[in-house]
């Protein structure tokens, strides 16, 4: 997957690149509500990894893509109840994903 | 042709699913979506009580004679194999859990039943529901550099004010997970009204299972796209099922 070439797309990719500090601060606030057993913030938060999941590769940054995928896979299989392993497991996932977007900006 | 048989799908069949532009029937779509070489059509029709047995057998046959599917025992594992089906004891669940299964990334386009000739006078409207801003940002770059007017929808009541609004869209790229609406309904309540049945539809998802294509094929989709995709891939898809050249 690759974004077409040209400055128009290059300001794209860059603007992308940029939106990720806002959506990982929105993860975060989503998570931390998820966390209190809000079933509807963790909804939100698996739709919006959903999102950047669908979206990172398309913009030229996979690796950002995956990180999403496993936040998302990890949250859709263990549902909205998490233990204290899988909260841990969910954080580091988070960590991850943080670390690969700030990497590339 | 044998539904108690194992079928897998052939490079052919891969390419039918990821290359873009099929002719294949809607039913005949459904079945190569769910032969997973592993279970017996009779197993896998579990997971499509919409398929009749006549319209199963009817498929099979025209995917057997085309080459897209073998007997399991003829065909190397394809790229669309994931390696389920090991010694299960409830064969029911095991087909649950590989409909379930993600990673299962299909381009999928059907071919329009009519070629359209290009008119640079006549616009091409397409709506695009995309509730990511940049990835529809993007999007409509790209359907604009092809002459094609775009109208983007992020949620439930843009969606329903753009179809509400003339002219109407000749092609609608849907995605599935958004904010307040699941783009599966939309696609059903489209394919309800007399007005917007015939219209195409193209699912852009990162839903990639094969329930979830299935599902999509189900409801009427004329092509799936899993996400991430390169815009190229959408772009060739749109031209296909409008009938125009690719």
């Amino acid at each position: 997957v690759s974004l077409p070439t040209g400055p128009e797309f290059d300001e794209l990719r860059t603007e992308y690149r940029q939106g990720m500090v806002a959506k990982l601060a929105a993860l975060d606030a989503q998570w931390a509500q998820a966390v209190t057993g809000d079933a509807g913030a963790h909804q939100a938060l698996v739709r919006a990894l959903h999102t950047i999941a669908g979206s990172a590769g398309t913009f030229g940054l996979p690796a950002i893509g995956d990180a999403a995928r496993a936040a998302e896979n990890f949250l859709y299989e263990k549902g909205a109840k998490l233990g204290g392993e899988d909260r841990q497991r969910f954080v580091l996932l988070l960590e991850e994903l943080r670390a690969t977007a700030l990497a590339n900006e | 042709v044998d539904t108690k048989a194992v079928y897998a799908v052939t490079n052919k069949g891969d390419a039918e699913l990821s290359g873009i532009g099929t002719s294949l029937s809607a039913d005949a779509l459904k079945l190569l979506v769910l032969i997973d070489g592993k279970r017996s059509v009779k197993q896998l029709m579990k997971g499509a009580p919409t398929l009749t047995e006549n319209a199963v057998k009817d498929a099979l046959d025209k995917l057997v004679r085309a080459g897209i599917i073998a007997p399991a025992s003829d065909v190397a594992p394809a790229g669309l194999d994931f390696g389920f089906g090991a010694a299960d004891p409830d064969e029911s669940r095991a087909g649950l859990e590989s409909l379930k299964k993600t990673g299962y990334f299909v381009r999928i386009a059907r071919r329009a039943a009519e070629p359209r000739k290009p008119d640079p006078k006549q616009r091409i409207n397409v709506l695009v529901v995309e509730d990511d801003p940049q990835l529809a940002k993007l999007l409509k770059m790209y359907l604009q550099m092809e002459n094609m007017v775009t109208t983007v929808a992020g949620n439930r009541e843009q969606i329903l004010a753009a179809l509400r609004t003339p002219p109407k869209p000749d092609l609608i790229l849907l995605d599935v997970v958004l904010p307040d609406v699941d783009g599966l309904e939309v696609l059903g309540r489209i394919r309800e009204f007399e007005a917007l049945k015939t219209v195409p539809v193209i699912l852009c998802t990162g839903k990639a299972t094969r329930e979830a294509v299935l599902d999509g094929l189900r409801r009427g989709a004329d092509g799936y796209i899993t996400k991430p995709y390169n815009v190229d891939v959408v772009l060739k898809a749109a031209k296909t099922v409008l009938g125009l050249p690719t």
